[in-house]
């Protein structure tokens, strides 16, 4: 305690900014423990100057906290709303972990059966993301769905974003799984044909609905592994060099839409 | 302006015919869409906030054509809505909720969006309960948080259906009141089934029943319409199809009256109970 107290002309030439650093942090420091010297700096203090910095100090406390995931998108490159519509909505980041989780079970359960899982694992695996993205995102099971087609924000940049919480999840699932298990890592055979029918299946629901969408690219795909199968002898024809590149196609295609989408708002992803 | 102008629209789900031909023109001000459950009005509400797309006829919005894809993205940007129901991602803040709508809406400067945010909260009286999680919110509050939403970025045509549901009373009011404002200069539609909202606070009243349009114009020409046709008596006459008792003790009947009977001054509900009653005669059984 000190019975010193700082006088009008100093507490005034401090709110003004116009007291040397040392000065000014002697005043601050005094300021700290004076409850009477900050009562009388009040009267001295710009109000326009205090509402902005009130503004400045909510405006912190009510920005929305950051996941770790949001914060890897954005320092590879994301802007920050971008990050914050890729992983903003659990329920959808639930309904991914879970179809990874089931997708991963069922690719060591395929390293333990002779490969006579193998079939069926890589039948139904790419349509884990397809059925994982429409459910998550359809009208019904997405809780905000009308609200966010009522707005302008581009679709095709939004089912990739909304497809991005896939890729490192699955990756490090097949990471950690070749690692464990060996010869795991040929399950990610799976992975673009997966991620192309994610895109296909969400940029059709907009016209068809999630449950056409879902059955009808699911279909399509049960068809052709069939057919791979039936021709070839080997289900592995599915998911050949052609259908690797054919999937890529279809993903660059998308992304491309997506930041064209972009420059017509003049922002980027 | 004519910020609405839907021409011959119609839309089937399935077989059912929800949309039977309606045309329709709005400006600026407030528009009231009544009529019972399965008239098509939440159709109709989705179609004018582009979230479904009509089978047939013309969908103009803030003159530009909604079948477009690319005109429909500026509609959008020009465009709020409340849907009938809608869900809350869980964990969301309010603060959070409206923030991630906001950045769907285009607003991608953070502090420009975050002060817009705080705006919409305000103006819905929800300040208070920014940092707090939705699912720790009442009914009320939540269906404020869907309000506050759409009233990011000012938008030119209000969309609204349903709003006052889980309001109470004097939210309600305050609802009429801030809504009441912004429908000074540009183009509000709100569905709703009380009857006393539209009577309080709608210049202009449209009844939906069967995917049609039943009736189009003021409240007081609706209420007119059961002119003569309401009265008050101790017990219930034959010729009623609707009767129900007062808080001061008879039966205020609308339908037929006896002779002599103590016709009343009809309310808007009134005029409107008769006209969607006269398209289902069953109503008259079940009412009694």
């Amino acid at each position: 305690m000190t019975d010193w107290h700082a006088d009008d002309a100093l507490l005034s030439a401090y709110a003004q900014g116009r007291l040397d650093r040392a000065r000014a942090a002697s005043v601050e420091q005094h300021l700290a423990g004076c409850a009477l010297c900050r009562g009388g700096i009040a009267s001295h203090a710009d109000p326009a100057l205090l509402a902005r910095a009130w503004v400045d100090v909510v405006d912190v406390l009510d920005r929305p906290r950051q996941s770790a995931f949001e914060r890897v998108l954005i320092a590879l490159g994301l802007s920050t709303h971008a990050a914050r519509l890729a992983t903003g909505a659990s329920a959808a980041r639930r309904a991914w972990v879970a179809g990874c989780m089931l997708v991963a079970a069922f690719a060591i359960v395929a390293r333990y059966t002779d490969g006579r899982a193998t079939i069926w694992f890589l039948t139904v695996a790419p349509l884990v993301p397809l059925t994982g993205v429409a459910l998550a995102y359809g009208p019904g099971a997405f809780p905000m769905y009308d609200v966010v087609a009522a707005a302008p924000y581009p679709r095709i940049r939004l089912v990739l974003l909304r497809c991005l919480p896939v890729l490192p999840m699955t990756a490090l699932l097949l990471v950690v799984g070749g690692v464990v298990l060996p010869g795991t890592a040929q399950a990610a055979l799976w992975l673009l044909p997966g991620l192309a029918l994610a895109v296909l299946g969400l940029a059709v629901e907009r016209f068809v609905g999630a449950r056409t969408s879902i059955i009808g690219l699911a279909g399509l795909w049960i068809s052709a592994v069939t057919a791979a199968r039936v021709s070839t002898g080997s289900v592995l024809s599915a998911f050949s060099p052609a259908v690797q590149v054919l999937s890529l196609v279809i993903v660059i295609v998308a992304v491309t839409a997506a930041v064209i989408g972009a420059g017509r708002t003049r922002r980027l992803l | 302006m004519t910020d609405i102008r839907l021409t011959a629209v119609s839309k089937s789900y399935g077989r059912r015919r929800v949309l039977n031909a309606i045309s329709l023109e709005a400006g600026a001000g407030l528009l009231g869409l009544l009529g019972p459950n399965g008239a098509g009005k939440t159709t109709l509400l989705r179609i004018l906030a582009t979230v479904a797309e009509a089978d047939s006829g013309g969908v103009h919005l803030l003159g530009q054509d909604a079948a477009d894809p690319l005109p429909r993205v500026d509609i959008r940007r020009g465009l709020g809505y409340v849907p009938q129901e809608t869900g809350f991602p869980s964990g969301f803040t309010a603060f959070e909720y409206v923030d991630y709508v906001a950045i769907l809406k285009e607003m991608t400067d953070r502090r420009t969006r975050h002060d817009e945010v705080r705006r919409v909260l305000a103006v819905m009286g929800l300040s208070q309960v920014a940092r707090r999680r939705i699912r720790r919110l009442s009914g009320g509050m939540k269906r404020r948080l869907v309000i506050a939403q759409a009233l990011l970025g000012n938008p030119r045509l209000l969309v609204l259906d349903e709003p006052t549901v889980s309001l109470d009373p004097e939210q309600r009011l305050r609802f009429r009141d801030t809504i009441s404002a912004l429908a000074e200069d540009r183009c509000v539609v709100v569905s709703t089934h009380q009857t006393e909202d539209v009577a309080a606070f709608c210049p202009r009243v449209v009844v939906l029943h069967e995917g049609q349009v039943r009736f189009d114009g003021a409240p007081r020409q609706l209420a007119d319409a059961a002119t003569g046709r309401v009265w008050i008596a101790d017990r219930r006459d034959p010729g009623a199809r609707l009767a129900w008792r007062t808080g001061d003790g008879p039966l205020r009947q609308v339908g037929t009256p006896p002779p002599g009977a103590r016709l009343v001054q009809p309310l808007l509900e009134d005029g409107y109970l008769l006209l969607v009653d006269a398209a289902e005669p069953s109503a008259e059984v079940t009412n009694r």
